[in-house]
């Protein structure tokens, strides 16, 4: 699949979802990942192809986000929160670009978790990633495919 | 009449989103139950009567596949009506899922309405039948 293809993909299905339930959306299509502390999430699919998909955000962000979602004031969302949210919406992002991918194709979508470690999806091989700009903030959204097993003779 | 619901998913933030949709979208909610997983529902219904489930389908412990299953099973606990709420889009996931006894499936991300029109759907069919 050309990039385009799925940068078009990765797009509409952040559109989709942040409209539809976080109360957002995406302002800039090209953007700069924020610098800062930020919140990142992520799941493993498994299917044809299987991987893992993640969700990278500035921590105001992903704050701001989990307020909307939850109907809670930002001063009044914890961390916790704001990390079990940017799980949900991983979650949903997944759904939504594997679902465009290849529609009809059977996924099993494993739990999403939130990554204390900020882990790099460049460093995965088969990885591709966009981020988009919100109405405040960024969100990063990348997705990395695993290899199928090579055939043993 | 208020209907009793049970909301079952593992993530906490979304059974406080679903049910603050259904708070405001004018459905006609009373007591909400909530449950992290098929088990924990199964517990809550041994001992609570609900009107409709809303249910998830990744979840540990016990998925919501088997928890349908485990429901239709259940001489005491079949009739009450299931809906799936699940990120899973795939038509073959929705007819297997109906085939084990759900009665309506919203796909996530959903629009409040959504949500709204297919638990009176469902509630209507299910109190025209009695
Ligand atoms: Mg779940």
């Amino acid at each position: 699949m050309q990039g385009t293809d799925l940068q078009r993909i990765f797009l509409e299905s952040a559109s989709e979802v942040l409209e539809t339930m976080f109360f957002t959306g995406v302002a800039e299509e090209n953007s700069e990942e924020a610098s800062g502390t930020l919140l990142c999430a992520e799941l493993s699919f498994r299917g044809r192809p299987s991987g893992r998909f993640g969700v990278r955000t500035p921590l105001a962000t992903g704050r701001m986000i989990a307020a909307s979602f939850l109907g809670l004031d930002e001063s009044e969302v914890s961390d916790a929160q704001a990390g079990e949210v940017t799980c949900e919406l991983t979650n949903m992002f997944c759904g939504s670009v594997l679902s465009r991918i290849e529609a009809g194709a059977r996924f099993e979508l494993m739990h999403p978790e939130v990554d204390p470690a900020n882990t790099d999806w460049r460093q995965y091989p088969d990885s591709i990633g966009y981020t988009f700009g919100l109405e405040e903030g960024t969100m990063t959204l990348w997705m990395a495919l695993e290899k199928a097993p090579a055939l043993v003779a | 009449m208020a209907f009793t619901v049970l909301i079952v998913d593992d993530s906490p933030a979304m059974r406080s989103f679903v049910k603050r949709v259904l708070e405001l979208s004018g459905f006609d909610m009373g007591v909400c139950h909530e449950a992290g997983n098929g088990q924990e529902a199964l517990d809550l219904l041994s001992k609570e009567w609900v009107d409709v489930v809303l249910t998830d389908i990744n979840m540990p412990v016990m998925n919501g596949q088997e928890f349908v299953q485990n429901l239709a099973a259940d001489e005491s606990l079949h009739a009450i009506p299931v809906i799936v709420v699940s990120t899973d889009r795939t038509e073959d996931r929705v007819r297997q899922m109906i085939a084990l006894g759900a009665k309506g499936y919203v796909k996530k991300p959903f629009q409040p309405e959504e949500l709204r029109e297919e638990l009176e759907k469902v509630l209507g069919v299910a109190y025209a039948g009695n």
